[in-house]
């Protein structure tokens, strides 16, 4: 294998990859990059055997072939070279040359024929959407999935088409993000996402109007971002029936400003770390809302203006739960809808109705 | 002011429960005792009837049936037992909230300046006596001092149904001429290591000088000297409701096994009188913990992680999980033990979906069914109802 590219473009691409390779393993070949060579193209892959990342880029090629290389060998390399042409050359016995303007590398490659393929996923079921519409659903959702194995199926997004709209949501049993989207579409399917996956989609993703294409089969989805596919593992069992927790109805609904319900939290938190829930406690009276916290180290009281229908209420929640929301909010103001102090209390963008956040308070002792 | 402090020792407490249980056993000679195909085949517990024939605790069964032919055995129900001592403190918290719980049969209560309420110490003994009588069909001695030590060595005095005061005064002529064994602290090394020093009565050891004692004995030895003096300064310090850090219970097997469907009814027995401690309390455990010991006695403990719990259902699940992944089914087991720790802290509670929103449909229902179970028990003994697998 014989091929001539341009520093960055590779450098781009190895980025691109890396992201699925995995830092331990037991199987030393996933620690390397798959390169393949052949019509003009480079295709790259990594893969933990969980989640599988492949690339292409136009290289010039002047002998085809593939090889693997250590990804953390082969990207240290690359982000160090000049910013110039690169020729990457594999001789007998897989040792790779690597040549960029008077620098010469020399490497030991392992056997490519070893490395395991990627699923394939059949291109039938699947939708298109906008990467900046895909990108957000990924980041209002994937911050509230469940870091515990007790539930496996929580660590993942539930991704859920039925005609032309797209639902994902994530719970881990104290609070629920839900985004709903429409697309051009119409077909219908339900997975559940592993949330590393999804997480790492999010990172190739741009804030551009391009398309994401994403398919599903039974086990697999397959994502296609321009030259680049991920294929993911699916999570197996069913994931709870969401919209059976959504309540129908409230009590109280406040609207405030969500630049200041986020500085006042992050004050209060700065208490609430050293109690063991993280709790900051909100009292309503009239149109004020005074968020309140305290330790042994002190207290904090702030107070906002807010916009309230309904009576006053005394209501607890884990600090984390509600910042972790707000700073995925791009709205200016946002509605707090409560029933009791110990019931889910549901949390919405002012100017986005595809989205909802429940998260359920921290009873307290009086 | 005068310290009051009493000591009450519940009599012969396992085999009283069970004739407060079961009249018929009054009257003959009857003994708590393990299994007599286990190794803990012993007597735990003698009335009185049993103790004038000769037979006493620790002794091996055989040995107690030649004493006393026709006595009767019964097996233990440390279940039962807790939840009588429960009952028993539960009472004498109607008297004084100052209650150190010495262990399930005895307990230390300061009745300080509790005259003008109830009136002197004896008839405040008597009253709590005859109330643990009529209302729990349960005997005590109560022992009457100014400090903890003397009120101990008052109530071993006169047993069963003694009243005994020592006060400091009194101690020449009711401690003093006591043997040495008798005297609360020293056991049978220390005695023999006494005896050699020619100190053969308490009255030998309050005479003597407290440097020779610290130099034989170290700390305990000025300790010794202080309490045949009739001085304790400890005081009776309330246990708080619930100090627990684990809930654990563990067992020797009757014989070493490798027999799974044994291993799974003693381990869901243990995890039965787990949960059902974890639910009086509302303590709900993260962790679950087992403990295996071999044959060899090499004792290995595994943990893992759960979504908080008190059922027994699934504390014994765990438990049962870890002991598939951990032991490799060959080596013979003598002694397993399950427990839960990590309590969920409870000052304030992190509502889940999972709990308040019912998602956990099956375990509200366990829970239903364990609290159902836990109030029969309580109500018509621990016996009376039982989970299929501990018939087999």
């Amino acid at each position: 294998m014989k091929i001539i590219t341009n520093k960055n473009l590779l450098l781009n691409s190895i980025n691109i990859v890396q992201k699925a390779v995995p830092s331990k393993t037991t199987l030393p070949i996933l620690e390397g990059i798959l390169l393949e060579a052949k019509n003009g193209k480079l295709r790259l892959i990594g893969t933990d055997l969980e989640v599988g990342i492949e690339t292409t880029i136009n290289v010039d090629v002047i002998v085809p072939g593939k090889t693997v290389i250590s990804s953390k060998m082969l990207g240290e390399i690359v982000r160090k070279l000049p910013d110039s042409d690169i020729e990457l050359e594999m001789k007998d016995n897989n040792i790779v040359y690597i040549k960029c303007e008077n620098s010469n590398f020399k490497i030991n490659g392992m056997t490519a024929d070893e490395y395991p393929d990627l699923p394939t996923v059949k291109k039938e079921n699947g939708i298109v959407i906008t990467q900046n519409k895909f990108k957000e659903m990924i980041r209002q959702t994937i911050f509230a999935v469940s870091t515990d194995e007790i539930r496996p199926i929580l660590t993942g997004v539930l991704f859920e088409v039925v005609g032309d709209k797209i639902s994902m949501v994530a719970l881990d049993g104290f609070r629920m993000a839900v985004k709903n989207c429409s697309v051009m579409n119409d077909t219908s399917f339900k997975s559940v996402i592993p949330g590393k996956s999804l997480s790492e989609i999010g990172k190739i993703l741009e804030d551009t109007e391009e398309p994401v294409n994403i398919y599903f089969s039974k086990n697999q989805i397959l994502v296609q971002v321009q030259d680049t596919i991920v294929i993911s593992r699916l999570l197996e069992g069913e994931f709870i029936n969401y919209k059976q927790i959504i309540p129908n109805d409230y009590k109280i609904k406040i609207t405030v400003k969500t630049s200041q319900l986020i500085e006042s939290c992050e004050r209060a938190a700065l208490f609430a770390r050293d109690s063991s829930n993280n709790m900051i406690k909100f009292e309503l009276n009239d149109d004020v809302m005074s968020i309140k916290s305290n330790s042994q180290n002190g207290d904090v009281q702030e107070e906002l203006k807010i916009n309230k229908q309904g009576e006053d209420i005394e209501i607890a929640f884990n600090a984390k739960y509600f910042m972790d929301v707000l700073k995925v909010i791009e709205s200016d103001n946002i509605t707090i809808e409560f029933t009791t102090n110990i019931s889910p209390s549901i949390l919405r963008p002012l100017d986005d109705t595809g989205y909802l956040y429940l998260i359920l308070p921290t009873r307290f002792k009086k | 002011m005068k310290k009051v402090i009493f000591l009450v020792d519940m009599n012969a407490f396992y085999i009283s429960c069970e004739m407060a249980r079961n009249p018929e056993l009054k009257g003959r000679p009857a003994a708590v005792a393990g299994d007599p195909k286990n190794r803990s085949g012993i007597i735990l517990a003698a009335n009185y009837e049993a103790r004038g024939y000769g037979v006493k605790t620790t002794m091996v069964l055989h040995e107690a049936k030649k004493l006393c032919p026709d006595i009767i055995f019964v097996p233990p129900d440390h279940v039962y037992y807790q939840n009588m001592s429960n009952k028993v403190m539960e009472l004498l918290r109607r008297y004084t909230p100052l209650i150190q719980v010495n262990s399930i049969d005895e307990a230390w209560l300061d009745m300080t300046g509790c005259e003008a309420l109830f009136g002197e110490p004896i008839t405040i003994a008597n009253k709590i006596m005859s109330e643990i009588q009529n209302e729990l069909d349960l005997w005590c001695s109560i022992g009457i001092s100014e400090n903890k030590f003397l009120a101990k060595m008052a109530s071993e005095i006169k047993k069963p149904l003694g009243i005994t005061e020592i006060w400091v005064k009194d101690i020449a002529e009711k401690l003093w001429p006591l043997d040495i064994r008798e005297m609360v602290g020293i056991g049978k090394q220390t005695e023999q290591k006494l005896h050699r020093l020619g100190i053969y009565k308490i009255r030998d050891l309050a005479s003597l000088d407290k440097e020779f004692l610290a130099k034989h004995f170290g700390k305990s030895g000025i300790e010794l000297h202080q309490h045949a003096n009739g001085i304790d300064q400890s005081t009776v310090s309330a246990n708080a409701a619930v100090d627990n850090k684990s809930i654990s219970r563990s067992t020797t097997l009757s014989v070493d096994t490798i027999d799974m469907k044994y291993i799974e009814k003693v381990l869901l027995d243990l995890a039965e009188e787990v949960g059902t401690e974890a639910r009086q309390y509302n303590y709900k455990g993260k962790t679950v913990s087992i403990v295996i010991k071999y044959s060899d006695f090499q004792t290995i403990t595994r943990q893992r992680a759960v979504v908080p719990t008190y059922l027994t259902k699934e504390i014994y699940q765990t438990g049962l999980d870890l002991i598939t992944e951990h032991w490799d089914g060959t080596r013979m087991i003598r002694l397993l033990g399950i427990g839960i720790t990590n309590f969920q802290y409870t000052e304030s509670e992190q509502l889940s979906f999972f709990n308040e929103l019912g998602l956990n449909g099956k375990n509200e229902k366990e829970e239903k069914l364990e609290r159902a179970i836990d109030s029969i028990r309580e109500k018509y003994g621990n016996d009376k109802i039982k989970r299929a697998k501990s018939f087999q």
